[in-house]
């Protein structure tokens, strides 16, 4: 019985703790300051080509960054897992320092290196693919290890070769379609932080390329209403890219195990 | 067909695999038995091309092919953990080495086919690998190492992972497919019984070396060392000189038989004497003397097994002997007065 009650209260405990931002959120962009709910901050919002332009640019930015990430991460990583322990070890250490440096240290790192010579970047956006996936890449480089643990990876590239494949081919043909859905989870998560990363859009790009965050924050300086209405619609899609995400990924799942008896 | 040569594998300053030689003759099938650790799948992977040897040579036929890549080696193999390719059914799977040499479309339906007809697998060609079964895998495992007709196939462990029942019908069904198509077989493998049933000849190794090599029988009924004789089945150990009638091969306390020996066994015995290690089988428990000669002894312990009775003897000179006595025959309980014969286990 006690343990039952306990167990109410922490599920909702969590539940307070998840829903009150959004509800908040909901009513604020609703209601406004004022009496009447209406819907009208949203369709500001919607026909805004600001909004629009930024949310492109994002989505844009993005899916750059996921591209990258897959191409530049996998390969080494799984070279690694599969040859090199020791640079495992190395690349996992390595791939933690985004994580306990903090983003504007990131950021004044890259503007200072950056800022002169050949590689004059900053106030462009060419940088932001790279910063974001350092940025993702502890994720990364976990959930496409954690795939890795899960397929007996060496036999079966081992056993590729035997059967006469090169290398290449047996990465292309064997691995890359075992190691599909940890690169589609790990991209997934590089894509969230990608959409919502601030510090080092703002600091790098000096506001000059506009993206769903930094218009996020003009939005609400300048309207909150319409910032409230955005901070949601942007919640909605969270959650419904991340419904789209696990439907994908389980369907692939049942695919590579071969459930379709 | 596969010659090896001196080879060694050193992991830093860890010795895995040290001047290991073998030779296989066409049509061959070589069990390489170990316990675990000793080295075994280490031979493999370096014969297969997936390890790079220390030192030493691999040669296939008359080609030398340490340095050649493990595509290029023809070699089938079936790994321990059968790594079949989960996202490819099993005809996928059996085709796949079809495919990289681009045979045309009917031949390789042609060819998987035959070989999951072979392999008694009718019905399992769209099956996944997670569809099926731990011996259905097994079976595919080797269907698609086969299917590109290798000169050589190399088995690790292909049935310790499965139950005692499926694991004794894969065993005859490994034999038969062996047979079938002549394949020069290396299977490596920690169950004596599975390397006794199934080889033609049998490599023991420890730590890295080999202790002896000889058919089936020559290893159980005389190994040479006393770790083959304790890693294979029972046995006990007496200690033996020449014989002195100039007709037996060895003599204890007295006692003159017929026994093979090694070549370090017969060296042994020139220098003054050599242990041999005897069989339980081999050793007949008599209630009275024959020729005046048998050493006596007494049983201390006596276990009812079925379809044998093993018996614990302790001889005048205090050795112990292990004794298995066919049921059915004269029963001996704790106490009993025995005299005992050796039997040469050639005849
Ligand atoms: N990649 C490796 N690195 C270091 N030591 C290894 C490696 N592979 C095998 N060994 C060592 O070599 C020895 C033989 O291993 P192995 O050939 O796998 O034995 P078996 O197959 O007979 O069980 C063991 O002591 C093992 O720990
Ligand atoms: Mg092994």
């Amino acid at each position: 019985m006690f343990e039952k009650w306990i167990y109410r209260i922490v599920i909702v405990l969590f539940l307070t703790q998840v829903l009150v931002p959004f509800v908040g959120l909901v009513q604020f962009s609703i209601q406004g300051a004022g009496t009447t709910p209406t819907l009208s901050s949203f369709q500001q919002l919607i026909v805004n080509p600001l909004f629009s332009g930024s949310l492109l640019n994002s989505l844009f930015l993005a899916l750059c960054t996921v591209i990258l990430s897959i191409g530049i991460f996998t390969p080494p990583v799984w070279h690694a897992y599969l040859y090199a322990p020791k640079v495992l070890r190395v690349i996992e250490a390595v791939s933690f320092v985004p994580f306990v440096v903090p983003a504007v240290v990131l950021a004044l790192a890259y503007v200072q290196f950056f800022s002169s010579g050949l590689l004059n970047l900053v106030g462009t956006p060419y940088l932001l693919p790279f910063a974001f996936a350092l940025l993702g890449m502890p994720f990364y480089v976990q959930v496409l290890l954690n795939r890795l643990r899960h397929t007996d990876a060496l036999s079966l590239h081992e056993a590729a070769q035997s059967l006469g494949a090169t290398g290449v081919y047996a990465f292309m043909k064997i691995q890359l379609p075992l190691l599909r859905s940890g690169m589609i989870n790990g991209g997934l998560l590089i894509f969230t932080i990608s959409i919502g990363e601030f510090t080092i859009t703002q600091l790098t790009t000096g506001g000059s390329y506009n993206t769903l965050p930094l218009y996020l924050m003009i939005a609400f300086t300048n309207n909150p209403l319409e910032g409230s209405a955005m901070a949601v619609l942007t919640l909605v899609l969270a959650v419904m890219g991340v419904v789209a995400a696990l439907f994908f990924a389980s369907d692939k799942r049942r695919r590579v195990k071969g459930e379709r008896a | 067909m596969l010659t090896v040569e001196h080879l060694e594998k050193r992991f830093r300053d860890h010795v895995a695999v040290r001047d290991f030689s073998i030779r296989l003759e066409p049509g061959e099938f070589i069990a390489l038995l170990g316990p675990s650790g000793s080295g075994k799948t280490t031979v493999l992977r370096m014969i297969a091309g997936l390890l790079t040897p220390s030192a030493g040579t691999v040669y296939i036929g008359e080609r030398n092919v340490t340095n050649v890549r493990p595509k290029d080696r023809q070699i089938g193999v079936v790994f321990q953990s059968y790594a079949l390719f989960p996202h490819l059914t099993a005809g996928e799977n059996i085709a796949f080495a079809l495919r990289l040499r681009r045979v045309k479309k009917n031949e390789i339906r042609d060819r998987v086919n035959e070989l999951l007809g072979l392999m008694q697998l009718p019905h399992r060609e769209h099956y996944y690998p997670a569809q099926m079964s731990g011996g259905e895998r097994q079976r595919v495992a080797l269907a698609r190492a086969l299917a590109f007709r290798p000169p050589l196939l190399l088995l690790d462990e292909p049935l310790s992972a499965l139950d005692a029942k499926v694991r004794d019908s894969l065993r005859e069904l490994l034999k038969d497919v062996q047979r079938q198509t002549g394949v020069t077989t290396l299977m490596v493998t920690h169950d004596q019984e599975e390397a006794l049933s199934l080889a033609d000849r049998v490599i023991v190794m420890q730590t890295g070396e080999i202790e002896q090599t000889g058919t089936p029988k020559e290893v159980y009924h005389s190994p040479a060392t006393a770790f083959v004789s304790t890693f294979i089945g029972v046995s006990s150990a007496i200690f033996v000189t020449r014989a002195d009638d100039g007709i037996h091969d060895v003599q204890w306390c007295g006692y003159s038989f017929h026994y093979p020996l090694h070549a370090n066994q017969r060296r042994e015995l020139a220098a003054g004497g050599t242990k041999l290690y005897v069989r339980p089988e081999a050793i007949r428990l008599l209630a009275h003397p024959v020729t005046n000669t048998e050493p006596q002894g007494v049983v201390v312990f006596s276990m009812f097994l079925g379809n044998s009775t093993r018996v614990r003897v302790r001889m005048t000179d205090d050795t112990l002997l292990t004794v298995d006595v066919p049921s059915g025959k004269l029963e001996y309980t704790e106490g009993d007065q025995i005299y005992i014969q050796i039997d040469d286990p050639r005849s």
